[in-house]
């Protein structure tokens, strides 16, 4: 299982590396990306992490959340201002990176 | 990515008033809040209330009733900062999903300035409530480590205003992005999804920014 993850990373790596080539084929000189592109292609890969890894984040806190009002359906209200709170701060470190790429382009 | 200006702005722009766009919305909310409520308010009765007078009452409970849970049993002293922050930041919020308008949190400043509102409120709340003892807070629970947690604290308490400014710029600024792009890719039916997900991002981080102003006021006030 590591092992095909380790695959699928590094044939990607391998494509990303190949961009250059392709940009190349057409043209007599290579030019290769231009800064701008360079600066698109890095907002979207890093919205894309950002929101991947917030989304696993903001799952694993409703899930726990979820667990505990199964357990104990008591403490539905109250867990739903601490889930909400957290939620908040967790959606809040995709926005750091949604700020930045704004900032930045 | 251009910005676009709402009607009234445009309008205005016309009258050769050259007002920036977050200015126009914000002073249209408050202007409209104010003559809402203060219209809405004239004729309170306690054996027939009207609609509008019950949407109030709702309102007012719920802030309340954050409140008391928060703060504890003096938090409805409180009620007039987060309650004008909940209606100011309601209302622009919701200006968003009407068209021709834009929300004025949509916009670093606006949402900077309410931040920094926010962060003065608790920390001369705090003061008036404790007087000097208030630097207790920062200190650390020990005197040996005061040192060590003096810049901590500080760089934290400085780090509030940021997040919560740049929590409500980002959902809402984002929120009305991506609706936007889905207006201009299929106008008809397919946006509809994520304008009934602006309305609860809407009113979620209205709560976000009220709840964080009142847990900041709650330990603030409380004492060491």
């Amino acid at each position: 299982m590591k092992k095909k993850a380790f695959m699928v990373l590094l044939g990607s790596l391998m494509l990303m590396m190949a961009a250059p080539v392709f940009a190349a084929e057409g043209g007599a000189v290579s030019t290769g990306l231009g800064k701008e592109a360079l600066g698109m292609l890095a907002a979207g890969f890093s919205m894309a992490f950002a929101s991947a890894i917030c989304g696993i984040a903001q799952g694993k806190a409703i899930s726990a959340a979820c667990e505990g009002v199964a357990r104990n359906p008591g403490i539905a209200d109250k867990l739903q201002l601490f889930l909400i709170l957290g939620l908040a701060f967790i959606e809040s470190l995709a926005l750091y990176t949604l700020v930045i790429i704004f900032v930045k382009m | 990515m251009h910005e676009l200006d709402s009607l009234v702005t445009i309008l205005l722009h016309h009258f050769g008033v050259m007002l920036p766009d977050y200015m126009v919305m914000l002073l249209f909310v408050m202007v409209g809040t104010l003559v809402i409520f203060w219209v809405g308010t004239r004729r309170l009765s306690v054996d027939k209330p009207g609609i509008f007078q019950q949407v109030l009452e709702l309102l007012t409970e719920t802030v309340g009733k954050f409140l008391d849970d928060i703060i504890g049993h003096d938090g409805r002293k409180f009620m007039a900062p987060i309650g004008t922050f909940a209606v100011l930041i309601l209302i622009s919020n919701l200006m968003g999903l009407v068209p021709g308008l834009m929300p004025p949190t949509g916009n670093i400043i606006v949402t900077i300035s309410l931040a920094l509102c926010s962060f003065v409120t608790y920390n001369f709340l705090g003061i008036r409530a404790q007087g000097f003892s208030y630097i207790k807070h920062f200190m650390g629970p020990v005197l040996v480590l005061t040192p060590l947690f003096f810049p901590i604290e500080i760089i934290s308490h400085l780090a509030r205003p940021l997040s919560l400014s740049i929590r409500l710029f980002g959902n809402i600024f984002g929120d009305h992005q991506v609706s936007n792009v889905f207006v201009h890719l299929v106008p008809f039916a397919i946006p509809v999804p994520f304008i009934l997900l602006g309305l609860l991002v809407a009113f979620i981080q209205t709560l976000v920014f009220s709840l964080l102003s009142m847990i900041y006021i709650a330990e603030a006030v409380e004492h060491h």
